[in-house]
């Protein structure tokens, strides 16, 4: 019973230093339970305390040694990117005549301009971070953040949100999941610092073509939804319009990151993750509603219903800035 | 410098030890106030492995279990010295203060 137990317990540790070093620790474990009775409950505690202090140290070093400046740095250009798409959709949409307002309340004033704006802003974004252009980069996103906020606060003011979809029938504000992503890209842009942001080799055609095509991309969330609102299921599961368009860009960033297994992209999608997470946790409470009872959301604990979300973000934080460690061989 | 690090450099002074051998060191030299465990012993000798203090010494195989030998660094030795001369030192100042403190304290108990 006791080598059981002491296995499991090893099974806290990191799995390189079980694999290196768990023969040692195990057998140690085993020489030292054997001098009494609670010897084997103190001793499986002993490795359980030792491998949390080990994860935790890990898990410091990968924080603190990942390349946050080149990521930040890289940052730049795919979320102004993805600003570009959100910002043009938006732009497609708000001059449509069956474009509606989901919320009650007055209509906001500008909209068009807003949107023009908007575009505007991403443009600047993603020609200053192609061109190596920083200051032009800075105040494109800086016009992001401030429209997004403004569009944020406009709910609040009584203007209602100006560009709702919808998940399972319950009304969201786009521009709200978006605040992250609007928040981090002028930090990004910003912490590249004394005018060193890189300029991509072929930066003329390269601006025209991620402007062109981050526009058309754009569009394709708006003519979407219309063709799948006839489908039910499909606009539930994917939730309704435009929501999942966050969704896929975390998606993408995640499994391209993965693929080059490439530090500092590991390090860019984390952020986007973080950036993007807002959606997630918001997601999973609209699941929970179909399965949990009522008296659940009505209780003081409702909140508790974006702690899977809190803890799948986190995870895939963790996974995307964890590295696998080569240490020194052992002395023979 | 924390007690279990102290009386942990201060067990590998005489020669490399194995795990076993440093726990129960570090326990009589501490009169039974360090009691480490497998779990924490490895982290603290981790750690000291990453700062130079402590390298491994060798590998043994007794009575089919695995016995890793470490050994003090001579800059884990100096840091030990060093924390061993602070600690003389700062006992030394309540020392002089509290044999100081003696005469007087009498001298008031009399009167």
């Amino acid at each position: 019973m006791r080598d059981p137990i002491l296995r499991l317990c090893l099974r806290a540790f990191p799995a390189e230093i079980r694999e290196r070093d768990g023969r040692t620790i195990i057998d140690l474990a085993r020489d030292l339970s054997e001098e009494g009775r609670l010897s084997v409950l103190r001793e499986a505690g002993g490795l359980v305390l030792g491998g949390i202090r080990a994860r935790g140290k890990n898990l410091w070093l990968d924080v603190a040694g990942a390349p946050w400046r080149p990521a930040r740095e890289r940052l730049v250009f795919p979320l102004g990117v993805a600003m570009l798409c959100l910002m043009a959709a938006f732009a497609v949409s708000v001059v449509q005549p069956e474009f509606r307002p989901v919320y009650p309340g007055p209509i906001p004033p500008g909209r068009v301009a807003w949107a023009v704006l908007g575009v505007a802003g991403a443009v600047a974004v993603v020609i200053g971070a192609v061109r190596g252009r920083r200051r032009l980069a800075v105040s494109g996103s800086l016009l992001l953040l401030v429209l997004m906020i403004v569009s944020v606060l406009a709910e609040l003011v009584g203007y209602a949100a100006i560009w709702p979809g919808s998940i399972s029938h319950v009304a969201v504000d786009v521009f709200v999941l978006w605040l992250p992503a609007a928040v981090l890209l002028p930090i990004c842009a910003l912490v590249v610092g004394d005018g060193s942001m890189s300029r991509r080799p072929g930066a003329i055609p390269a601006a025209c073509v991620a402007v062109a095509g981050s526009a058309i991309l754009g569009l394709v969330p708006a003519v979407i939804p219309a063709a799948w609102a006839s489908i039910p299921w499909w606009s539930d599961a994917l939730g309704g319009a435009f929501i999942y368009v966050p969704l896929l860009a975390v998606a993408a960033t995640v499994v391209v990151a993965a693929i080059r297994r490439d530090p500092v992209a590991k390090t860019s999608a984390a952020l986007l993750v973080g950036a993007g997470c807002f959606p997630i946790v918001w997601l999973l409470p609209m699941v929970t509603i179909h399965i949990m009872p009522d008296s659940w959301f009505t209780s003081s604990l409702w909140f508790l219903c974006y702690a899977p979300g809190v803890v799948i973000v986190c995870l895939v934080m963790w996974a995307l800035l964890r590295r696998r460690r080569m240490r020194s061989p052992r002395v023979a | 410098m924390r007690e279990p690090t102290y009386y942990i450099l201060a067990s590998l002074m005489k020669g490399p030890r194995h795990g076993w051998g440093i726990i129960r060191e570090a326990r009589e030299l501490s009169q039974g106030r360090v009691r480490l465990t497998a779990g924490t012993l490895y982290g603290a000798l981790d750690r000291l492995q990453r700062e130079g203090l402590v390298e491994e010494d060798h590998e043994q195989i007794v009575n089919g279990r695995c016995r890793r030998y470490y050994r003090l660094t001579s800059a884990g030795r100096c840091l030990l010295e060093e924390e061993a001369a602070r600690l003389a030192a700062a006992a030394q100042v309540v020392q002089e203060r509290s044999s100081a403190a003696r005469p007087s304290e009498t001298v008031e108990a009399v009167s």
